[in-house]
């Protein structure tokens, strides 16, 4: 059998893992956008830092941070390059041909690069410490306000419970599938890209039609237990903030007035 | 006694397309005049072979599907009444037979949690339901785990606990076992047994003979029509007319009345291999 893991997340007994998801997918986002704010190297020096205390007390293994990074590495280099080669403005720095890199290039790209590296990480940190089902309710929580201008919140997250749900039956399902076809000849394993692509057709359809048929399964049994969207529903586990949620953003706010304090002082200063 | 679910004359039809006919629609009835009545507390069994309407009959009683024609009640109320839809959805329970297919949450106690969510009841009462009915079909060491890791007859026996929090009167069971291992479904019967001597009415749906030799009485369905009905004993007696509608008897009882056509002085009603032993064992 294929192992799954949905996710990525990290099962440990820290103070970040025990955090509310909604608290915790609120300062990534005020994170997020604050380091693209910071325009200086003091500033992501700041932010860097507090990433590094924060894995520190998430008791998440380091590695764990740098597979997500591995996965994005191709648009981050690309990326930078993109900055590098595309800014003409600037002292000249060097020329070959019709290749012309200067200094303001090499900052953007050395800002650009940093930035995306920091952004994974920090949405690295709240995926690897939440479970799926935490993070879909905090979403259903975010979502809630635009409720009114229409946004399915809660039917959004309903079917991403429901698709976290089924991921691993589908892949056992897939396994089976495969060794059938692979008992009677098929083979998956030889053969150039367009050919193990084609090999999989015949996968895809008998999963595409099961799955269909379990949707509509799911369906009656929903609806059998009383199910009709989220009309007078109540929830067995409630949300609530802790003294702890508080901390959290209190050190987030400590850490946006050093990043304020710090841009402010650059200015003066004048220097990136 | 009361009669808790009740039909009369139920006739469910459904159209479908004739192959290689594209305009052509014909009407078949997967019920065809069906008139039954459950009492409060019972454990009746359905039988009947593959398109026979036995499980078109149980979504009828919870009001997933709805009658073309006839009458059914559930304690009382008209099925076809609209606005107390949920309220019979609410002490009508099912459960299926794909036990993967019928689990929607990834943690069995959030699956568990689902129908009392459904039905607006107050968490701290929800906790309390879903700790009692987990406990009730022994599956409360499960509690925090996710359902793919489980077996078949423990996933089944999470979809009952998922009914059991709604505090259903009655529960339907549409061939619960058919998609288990032995294993499984001996766990399965049990809870149901349990479930029914605790006083929930029980509606068997099962191509087992075994299983419905368990029941207080069994109604045998053909073609969308009841064509027997009584208790296991007076049904299984009936060997020729279940085979020749392609059913079959408990092995025991097939035994029992190999033996009694042999001459042996047997009698009626053998069921169990130990009531065959002890009548066995009582001949000179």
């Amino acid at each position: 059998m294929l192992k799954v893991t949905i996710g990525q997340y990290y099962h440990a007994d820290s103070f970040i893992h025990k955090l509310d998801a909604r608290m915790k997918l609120l300062c990534t986002i005020i994170f997020i956008t604050v380091l693209f704010f910071v325009g200086n190297f003091l500033g992501y020096a700041l932010a860097a830092l507090y990433l590094a205390i924060v894995i520190k007390i998430s008791k998440v293994p380091p590695r764990f941070l740098f597979r997500g990074l591995r996965a994005i590495f191709f648009i981050i280099i690309f990326t930078t390059f993109l900055n590098i080669f595309f800014t003409q403005v600037g002292n000249v720095v060097l020329e070959i041909g019709f290749i012309r890199i200067t200094d303001v290039g090499l900052v953007n790209a050395a800002r650009m690069g940093t930035r995306l590296v920091m952004l994974i990480i920090g949405s690295s940190i709240l995926t690897l410490t939440t479970t799926p089902i935490q993070l879909t309710d905090a979403i259903e929580f975010g979502l809630k306000p635009f409720k009114k201008i229409g946004v399915p919140a809660h039917e959004i997250a309903m079917m991403m419970t429901i698709a976290l749900r089924f991921i691993p039956t589908l892949v056992e399902e897939m396994d089976k599938i495969m060794k059938a076809q692979m008992a009677r000849g098929a083979d998956f394993d030889t053969g150039g890209i367009i050919k193990k692509a084609r090999s999989l057709v015949p996968l895809l359809v008998p999963l595409f039609i099961s799955s269909f048929r379990r949707a509509d399964d799911l369906a009656l049994a929903m609806e059998a237990r009383c199910y009709r969207g989220d009309i007078g529903r109540t929830r067995m586990k409630q949300m609530k903030l802790k003294t702890r949620d508080f901390q959290a953003l209190g050190f987030l706010a400590l850490f946006i007035a050093f990043v304020v304090a710090l841009e402010y002082l650059a200015n003066i200063w004048g220097i990136w | 006694m009361e009669h808790i679910v009740k039909t009369e004359n139920l006739v469910f039809e459904y159209r479908v397309a004739i192959e290689g006919d594209e305009s052509a629609i014909e009407t078949k009835a997967a019920l065809n005049g069906v008139d039954i009545t459950v009492s409060k507390g019972e454990f009746v069994a359905v039988l009947g072979h593959n398109g026979s309407g036995k499980s078109t009959l149980a979504k009828h009683i919870n009001c997933l599907l709805s009658p073309t024609s006839g009458g059914m009640w559930v304690k009382g109320i008209s099925v076809t009444d609209d606005e107390q839809l949920w309220d019979i959805r609410s002490s009508v329970g099912m459960v299926f037979q794909n036990p993967d297919n019928q689990i929607i949450a990834t943690i069995v106690e959030e699956d568990v949690a689902f129908g009392p969510e459904n039905l607006g009841v107050m968490p701290a009462e929800i906790r309390q339901r879903v700790d009692d009915a987990l406990l009730s079909v022994g599956m409360e060491k499960y509690a925090e785990n996710p359902p793919h890791h489980l077996s078949g007859g423990q996933k089944q026996r999470v979809a009952i606990a998922g009914i059991l929090a709604m505090r259903p009167d009655i529960i339907v069971l549409d061939e619960p076992t058919a998609m288990l291992d032995p294993i499984g479904r001996r766990e399965v019967m049990r809870v149901v047994k349990k479930l029914n001597s605790e006083g929930i009415t029980i509606i068997f749906i099962t191509h087992y003979m075994d299983e419905a030799a368990q029941a207080d009485r069994i109604i045998v369905m053909e073609e969308g029509k009841v064509v027997m009905e009584g208790t296991p004993a007076m049904v299984f007696e009936q060997i020729e007319p279940l085979k020749a509608i392609g059913l079959d008897v408990p092995q025991v009882a097939e035994i029992a009345d190999g033996l009694r056509r042999a001459g042996v002085a047997l009698p009626q009603g053998i069921l169990s291999v130990e009531h065959l032993v002890e009548e066995i064992c009582r001949l000179k």
